[in-house]
């Protein structure tokens, strides 16, 4: 990525998920799960959702006995899903010694520490179980980045950021500014949430989730998003670095862009005009044209809002070729991951351009006059890919893009 | 030669004879800003004021400027957990559809930064960082590495420190005094002084270490405070001439970088450096150079 003065190249050396396709397995089940367009979006067993228009989501089954190794069996399950990717990727890159004591961690998150906050507030309010300083500790949004640092005794720089559903692509954005503008040569970057009462009543107050139990993004019918829960991170690094330590390089990031609608709380701008221009400022930081990208891995939540503004941000962010590039979306299976969302799809634009394989947008029956790019739907297709980018767009009018280049 | 970025304006807003502020003191603020149409709560509120402050401190009229060209970066942690305990007061007792459609939006944490974009058409960059006490320094590195690659050319870098009543026994253990709303404006020097604009100072010299824990909880008790550590060091940098920790503001958590700029504006040192260290051990510091 081509920013700041010293320009360094930022490529990408590992990469680990947490999601509901791999239970805690690692990128290997994600993406075996992922390619063959398993749908993880069921009736919610962790809370009660009598009452709500939707009941599903995608969870990730045995959530709470994950463990990442260290942490006790009752902390916070967002710090153990993502101290586990963060493992993941750890140990994909052979990042050890010196080289991992050096990184540092940037995590993008919504919620943070969210069922930390339900019990803390449980035992506040409504004496549900004896109060605890840990509770209101691991509620604290910056404290899921202070466990990755203890878990993996970081001595670089730890930054948290909250930036809606575009969290985990900001958090990879900046981290890789870090290590482009010089200041450190490797990061674990990514997002993380879960799925919470708290945040489930949010989203079914707005009526934004699905009422057909399934989530069909760029369908004529399709009814809404569900939510769903995770952690993706990727590990940058200095090119210079990852050479000297022989490490395997996957791919580099060549161009972010970022940007705000400045129109609604909620809604994205009807027309796409905030999303195409983090496009082409992401286009412009990689110093490619629209016509190079072979492949868009799409925000796609199913709602009839996004999905619309977001085929139309594709056709003015890339110009005339936008039909010609194969997008699809990751949320049809594993629901709308917020702050995890973007970092676990540029875990698959990666993933992508190493397999040459994408896979499907499930769920996919009727076509949309509105959305009229050339998805890949229903089945994985085989497409060498050179040049991908992923797309994010938020509450609050925030948009990103990242562009990532196969590394030859 | 390196394109300097520089300090064009600033405000503070703190709370008056005790902890909160409160938005009805700052109506004059809003310049015309209807609050009721946009619907601001009162963090909202007192976020607009500092920010349109800070607007009119550096000259600016934002309608001359692109508005793609503009960013705001918020360093904030607890801005919107007065609407999670509102919430969780509730919703054990309540039906799940009697929650309010405002909920989600109002509680994630970037809305703050997003409810001052809307109003202001600020169009760039927008990025609340929630790194605790050195959330707001954090906000002002990436401003800095925005306007440098050319991202916006002018940057609003907050830093927002609001009190949750419900959590003011556990702000007070942390040492949490008082209420403070904190901005200043980053601009390339070459476009500052072409538009007629004063330069207050330079920010430069951004660096990272981390200091092990022990370290960190000899800074705590030494300062009597659970967490952040904001030093100023004039051109002696051996010489400590300004501890913020210990100042009548006590532990100002999200606001501790960019309270550090202004106030060092005001200190009679030509050059300073800021310092902030999260509860993690991670510490940012930088230089603010006088102009």
């Amino acid at each position: 990525m081509q920013v700041g003065n010293l320009n360094k190249e930022v490529v990408v050396t590992g990469i680990g998920v947490v999601t509901p396709l791999d239970n805690g397995k690692g990128v290997g089940s994600f993406w075996d799960g992922a390619c063959r367009g398993v749908n993880t979006v069921r009736p919610i067993t962790r809370f009660d959702v009598k009452g709500h228009q939707c009941g599903v989501g995608a969870e990730i089954e045995g959530l709470m006995d994950l463990h990442d190794g260290i942490s006790k069996n009752d902390t916070d399950p967002s710090f153990r899903i993502m101290s586990l990717a963060c493992k993941y990727a750890v140990d994909d890159a052979l990042l050890e010694g010196d080289s991992l004591e050096n990184a540092g961690v940037a995590v993008g998150t919504i919620l943070g520490g969210i069922t930390s906050a339900e019990r803390y507030w449980g035992a506040r309010f409504f004496s549900m179980e004896e109060r605890r300083d840990d509770f209101f500790r691991e509620y604290c949004l910056d404290s899921v980045a202070n466990h990755v640092v203890k878990r993996f005794s970081l001595r670089g720089p730890s930054f948290s950021l909250s930036t809606a559903c575009c969290s985990g692509a900001d958090a990879i954005r900046t981290a890789a500014t870090q290590i482009s503008n010089g200041r450190i040569s490797v990061m674990l970057a990514g997002g993380v949430d879960v799925l919470s009462e708290f945040v489930f009543r949010g989203f079914s107050a707005l009526n934004a989730m699905t009422t057909d139990g399934l989530v069909k993004p760029f369908d004529k019918n399709r009814r809404g998003l569900a939510l769903g829960e995770g952690a993706g991170v990727l590990v940058l690094e200095d090119r210079f670095h990852a050479e000297s330590r022989k490490a395997r390089i996957y791919c580099s990031l060549i161009g972010a862009g970022t940007s705000s609608d400045a129109s609604h709380i909620v809604k994205p701008n009807r027309d796409g005009e905030g999303l195409a221009r983090a496009i082409s400022q992401a286009l412009m930081n990689a110093k490619v044209q629209g016509e190079l990208i072979d492949f868009v891995c799409a925000h796609g939540t199913g709602t009839s809002y996004n999905d619309t503004m977001e085929t139309k941000a594709i056709k003015r962010g890339l110009g005339q070729m936008a039909k010609k590039i194969k997008v699809t979306s990751m949320k049809s299976m594993i629901g709308h991951t917020l702050g995890a969302a973007a970092a676990i799809e540029a875990v698959t634009c990666v993933k992508a351009m190493e397999t040459g394989t994408i896979p499907p947008t499930i769920n996919y029956q009727l076509p949309d006059q509105e959305c009229d790019l050339d998805y890949v739907v229903n089945k994985q297709y085989k497409h060498s890919i050179d040049v991908c980018m992923s797309l994010s767009a938020g509450f609050g009018g925030q948009n990103t893009a990242l562009i990532f280049k196969r590394h030859k | 030669m390196e394109n300097e970025i520089v300090v064009t304006g600033f405000s503070i807003l703190q709370g008056k004879g005790g902890v909160a502020l409160s938005p009805e003191d700052y109506e004059q603020d809003w310049d015309g800003v209807d609050t009721g149409a946009h619907e601001l709560n009162r963090a909202q509120k007192i976020m607009l004021a500092a920010f349109m402050k800070a607007q009119r401190s550096a000259g600016l009229e934002l309608k001359t400027i692109a508005s793609e060209r503009m960013g705001i970066f918020i360093g904030n942690s607890y801005g919107v957990d007065g609407f999670k305990t509102d919430f969780f007061r509730l919703y054990k007792k309540s039906n799940p559809l009697l929650t309010s459609p405002s909920l989600f939006p109002f509680t994630t944490p970037n809305s703050l930064a997003a409810w001052l974009a809307i109003p202001m058409g600020v169009k760039g960059p927008t990025t609340t960082f929630v790194s605790g006490c050195n959330a707001s320094s954090h906000a002002l590195l990436a401003a800095n590495d925005a306007i440098s690659s050319g991202e916006c050319d002018i940057a609003f870098v907050g830093g927002v420190s609001i009190l949750c009543e419900d959590l003011s026994d556990e702000f007070a253990a942390s040492g949490f005094k008082r209420e403070v709303i904190v901005f200043v404006v980053l601009e390339s020097r070459n476009q500052a002084e072409s538009s007629g604009r004063k330069v207050y100072g330079r920010v430069r010299n951004f660096e990272y270490e981390r200091v092990s824990l022990d370290k960190l909880s000899q800074f705590s008790s030494n300062l009597g405070s659970a967490m952040a550590e904001v030093s100023f060091f004039g051109n002696n940098l051996g010489e400590k001439v300004f501890d913020y920790s210990n100042d009548q503001d006590g532990n100002v958590f999200d606001v501790a970088g960019v309270l550090s700029v202004i106030r060092a504006l005001s200190l009679n040192a030509k050059s300073v450096m800021s310092s902030s260290v999260d509860s993690s051990g991670s510490v940012i510091r930088f230089v603010l150079e006088k102009v």
